[in-house]
């Protein structure tokens, strides 16, 4: 017991420990250290905040080489990991901590930082450096703006979604791949009589679901019928198309289109994905991603079976088949905290060959004009041949709805769309459902 | 205890075992296999492929920093929460009047509070303070967290202490704080040790803190290193497997060295 | 009793005993560090209940919207069942597993410490890394099920029924947070006087019976201790709900703290958001105070002391 006593005086000391170290912490303290060794640098450094994930390669070479040549500030790169990634920007870029320049979706998820007054409007930006407005497709471009305003500058490739498929399946089957909504449900039917799952879902999550709205609202009523709703009139979810898209889905869930244990279905590789890859399921509606994730854990079925067509049309829809749905590309904003001439000419690297080269090493589609000059160097040149062409012809490039409009309004429609699905609600109770979501 | 083997016990503790290893078993193979082989054999396959490659992805970045960043906030978590609530503790269950009832109820009443509820306040109240990006940023929320906790399970622990004992210290002419160096924190060893684990624990797996609260790498915690293996459409599996083991690998030789101690310390837990 | 008595009797005793009391003046430090840290931004959450806010600018007062709303919200009360349906569920695995467990590892015997060390693993894993994992091996095609369907039929589709969700969680808390019991038992058990097995064998009880007559009524206070570790886990715990199952399928494993997570940071409704943070704190408090007074923990004092 006695020589217990010393406990008291020994956790003080290890608080006095652990202060010290804090304070040796402190003292390397990145910001407000400006080195000046570039000629006419200013000493202010502008942090980036960019999702840390396998493609950020392009952003982490662009800051050196930027750092080197700059003729204003820094450029400090702050990768931030995906989880949590909207819970930090949310409690950031209100107040202290807030990020410089920061990557986000455009659309409706970005709407309510211009709308808080943090987010710089790019018309200076343009001014200082008019290349940089016309150096981007301007459908793409379009995504970031808001009252005519622009708020981001493309920073990724473009994401489109695509019918993804087995080829050897199909040929198997003695099918083409569907251009069609009956071919598909043929299709459907064809592979469930061989006992192969017809179409691969990750039921655990809710953003697979949203895909096949996005596809079908728009083949059934076309684009207006979405666009209402982002416009902000929440009563267009009571729109005939979006009724009769609901029923398109839940006839395929009910006729076994996903398999019997979807729900179940891990979201990628191990699970959704590799169903694919397996040959265990013959189709595969997902963004234009899943190529480059298959292809890591299975080069040999990519470069062999891998076939991919632009989502079936549905005969007798407003929609134009063209029509492209998915993520247009994320973009970098720039906020009240950065040093605005750093900023922009940072942003102003976004198209320069270097970057454009790095998006498409690692198997990105760049939205920049100049991106088909570079296509052939891919390693997958005809892939992105395909989403390029696919996403320069279609007449409309739909962003995902949770990104169009938020997903503050779209997370709880999500989960709807998962319990249709799952016939947890019938196609009349998802529209009363969704209506009476109305933000 | 009778010294006849007990085939009972035994036959579950081999079920138990198997419940516990197929998880293990998994990260563990999942991290020495390669990208391509575990997605094809799916988590519980038997090993096809064996590459250390992704402890050397894992070491190459800086994830010996933010193991080190981990340990500095958990043991100061568990010692700062301990330092406070043993005296609060004291007083709870030696003080009288209002003062220490009152103290019991607030913390009885701060049990429950969901640290992911109150995140958005935490941000401005550790900014206002200038902690923002510092290890402090993220010891003292969670030990303020662990802290109704941590005087539940002392009190119940202090309450055992009998009056006898007391008595003796206050013979002896021993002040309030001598019967606390002397009587009260050694006889609270088990709750103590309770503590330690459980803070620790906590501390050790704290996400939404350190994510909201820090900012650069040099404060960052191995939970949030982890996550940089997850990717918005997928994830590194053998590489965030490989850090798992990585961060695991101290802690299981802390507790193979201290394990005696540990359930020696564990003795009586909550008083008998 | 008697002792107090008969210190009572001798004044020259209450001076010393009084001079061995601490002063309120001990409980400062704690309590404004709690204050600072927990009550202020929770004072904060509770005002944020009344307010309309998105998360920037400048919060709105708008009375009892919010609170209008959420009882107006079916999903708070199912949120609220599934929670506590959880909770009961995790108690009623963990707690006697525990103690068994807990009870065989105290044994003298080498091969028990041996396992009793795997055993432990589990609890040095970080909680995401868990949940991340056992997603892989819930997997209907590739995981556990894909291997067990081939034994015994079925389509593997587990862990995307309402029932496979929540078993699932039940079943990953346990694995995670049954060698902290096991262990607080394992301590427990150790502390046990021999000499009352001694007795019971001299008395010819059998091993059953003394694991209820002696062990269990001794391990009385690490039943409780381990109780309100699992009731403050379950009440506040969302990790591993928002990594293996997303409050999936639907909402049927959407759990009041995530339901809260969710409302604020996924639909950004602070509001509302915080007025569920605060119908989760009464909750919480309810079972806790519940908890404490049916154990006796709420006791002020020592009962040995007499008061």
């Amino acid at each position: 017991m006695t020589q217990k006593k010393h406990f008291y005086p020994a956790a003080l000391g290890a608080i006095a420990i652990a202060l010290s170290l804090v304070a040796c912490g402190d003292s390397d303290e990145p910001s407000g250290s400006g080195t000046g060794d570039a000629a006419g640098a200013n000493d202010t450094v502008t942090t980036v905040w960019r999702i840390a994930d396998n493609t950020e390669t392009p952003v982490a070479n662009a800051v050196p080489r930027f750092n080197t040549s700059s003729q204003f500030g820094q450029i400090e790169f702050q990768p931030q990991v995906n989880q949590g990634y909207q819970d930090k920007m949310r409690s950031s870029l209100g107040g202290s901590g807030r990020p410089g320049i920061y990557q986000n979706w455009g659309g409706g998820n970005n709407r309510d930082y211009v709308e808080a007054g943090v987010v710089v409007d790019l018309a200076e930006a343009f001014e200082t450096y008019p290349e940089l407005k016309s150096a981007f497709m301007p459908s793409v471009l379009d995504v970031g703006s808001w009252d005519g305003k622009y708020y981001g500058i493309p920073l990724s490739g473009t994401q489109p979604v695509l019918l993804f498929y087995n080829k050897a399946l199909f040929a198997d089957a003695g099918l083409e791949a569907p251009t069609t909504f009956s071919e598909l449900q043929n299709a459907v039917d064809v592979f469930k009589g061989k006992g192969i799952i017809p179409i691969s879902l990750a039921g655990t999550q809710a953003w697979t679901h949203q895909i096949y709205w996005q596809w079908l609202v728009d083949r059934v009523g076309g684009p207006e019928v979405f666009q209402r709703i982002a416009d902000g009139d929440w009563s267009g979810w009571s729109d005939p198309a979006v009724l009769k898209a609901t029923e398109m889905i839940a006839d395929l869930a009910s006729s076994g289109a996903f398999g019997d244990n979807y729900a179940s279905v891990n979201y990628g590789a191990g699970g959704s994905e590799t169903l694919l890859s397996e040959g265990k399921a013959a189709m595969y509606l997902m963004g234009s991603w899943a190529y480059g994730s298959i292809k890591g854990s299975d080069p040999d079925f990519v470069a062999n079976d891998l076939g991919y067509v632009n989502p079936p049309a549905v005969e007798g829809g407003k929609g134009d088949p063209r029509d492209v749905a998915g993520n247009p590309s994320t973009f970098f904003s720039v906020t009240i905290s950065a040093d605005k001439d750093t900023a922009f000419a940072f942003l102003n690297e976004m198209y320069s060959e270097d970057y454009v080269k790095d998006l498409i090493a690692q198997g990105e589609v760049p939205v920049t004009m100049n991106a088909s000059d570079y296509v052939d160097q891919a390693e997958d040149p005809a892939f992105l041949k395909y989403q390029l062409d696919m996403v320069q012809e279609a007449p409309v490039f739909q962003q995902s709805w949770d990104t169009a409009i938020g997903d503050d309004k779209m997370s709880p429609v999500k989960t709807e769309m998962q319990r249709l699905i799952l016939g947890q609600i019938s196609p009349t109770e998802f529209i009363e459902a969704v209506l009476a979501l109305q933000p | 205890m009778k010294p006849r083997p007990n085939w009972i016990a035994g036959g579950l503790s081999v079920l138990w075992l198997g419940f516990i290893t197929i998880p293990i078993y998994a990260i563990v193979a999942g991290s020495v296999a390669t990208g391509q082989a575990y997605m094809k054999g799916g988590p519980v396959a038997a090993p096809a492929s064996f590459t250390l490659d992704s402890f050397v992805r894992v070491l190459a970045g800086p994830f010996l920093r933010y193991f080190l960043n981990t340990t500095i906030i958990t043991v100061s978590t568990v010692v700062l929460a301990l330092v406070l609530a043993l005296p609060l503790s004291y007083v709870v269950v030696r003080g009288k009047g209002w003062a220490s009832r009152g103290v019991f109820r607030l913390f009885l009443f701060g049990l429950a509070i969901p640290s992911q509820a109150v995140i958005i306040p935490m941000f401005w109240v550790i900014s206002a303070i200038g902690l923002y990006d510092t290890w402090w940023g993220v010891v003292l929320p969670t030990a303020a967290f662990s802290m109704p906790i941590s005087v539940l399970i002392l009190t119940s622990g202090m309450r055992e202490i009998t009056n006898d004992l007391y008595e003796a210290m206050a013979l002896d002419g021993a002040s309030a704080f001598k019967t606390f160096i002397r009587l009260v924190i050694p006889l609270s060893k088990p709750s103590i040790a309770t503590l330690c684990v459980f803070n620790g624990l906590h501390a050790w797996n704290g996400f939404l803190f350190p994510l909201v609260l820090t900012q650069s790498d040099d404060v960052k915690v191995v939970t949030l290193g982890l996550y940089s293996f997850i990717f918005q459409y997928g994830a590194d599996f053998p590489a965030l497997f490989a850090a798992v083991i990585l961060s695991a690998i101290p802690l299981v030789l802390l507790y193979l060295f201290a394990r005696r101690a540990l359930v020696a310390g564990l003795m009586g837990v909550g008083g008998k | 009793m008697t002792r107090k008595r008969i210190a009572d009797e001798r004044p020259v005793h209450r001076d010393a005993l009084k001079t061995g009391r601490p002063g309120a003046h001990w409980a400062v430090p704690g309590a404004l560090f709690f204050a600072l840290f927990a009550l202020v931004p929770l004072g904060v959450v509770i005002y944020l209940s009344f307010t309309t806010w998105k998360g920037l600018g400048d919060p709105q007062w708008t009375g009892l919207t919010s609170w209008q709303e959420l009882f107006r919200d079916r999903y708070i009360p199912q949120s609220v069942w599934i929670m506590l349906g959880l909770l009961v569920a995790t108690i009623c695995v963990q707690l006697p597993v525990a103690a068994l467990l807990g009870t065989w590892a105290a044994g003298p015997q080498r091969n028990r410490a041996v396992l009793a060390s795997i055993y432990f693993l589990p609890l040095l894993l970080s909680t995401a890394a868990i949940a991340i994992v056992w997603k892989q091996l819930m997997d209907p095609n590739f995981g556990l099920p894909a291997h067990l369907k081939e034994l015994v039929g079925g389509t593997g589709d587990f862990i995307g029924t309402s029932h496979g969700a929540l078993i699932t969680l039940v079943m990953v808390g346990a694995w995670q947070y049954i060698p902290f019991h096991m262990l607080l038992f394992q301590g427990a058990v150790r502390s046990i006087p021999d000499v009352l097995y001694q007795a019971a064998e001299i008395d010819g009880a059998g091993r059953v019976r003394c694991f209820f007559s002696i062990t269990l009524p001794q391990l009385r206070n690490t039943i409780i201790t381990s109780l309100i570790f699992m009731v403050v886990g379950g009440l506040t715990g969302f990790d591993t709900v928002l990594i293996l199952t997303m409050g999936g399928p639907g909402r049927d494993t959407t759990t009041t703290p995530l339901l809260m997570y969710f409302e604020a940071f996924r639909s950004y409704h602070f509001g509302k958001g915080s007025a569920i943070a605060v119908l989760l704190i009464v909750v919480a408090t309810t079972v806790s105070l519940l908890l404490t007074r049916l154990s006796g923990y709420d006791r002020m004092e020592s009962t040995k002391e007499g008061v």
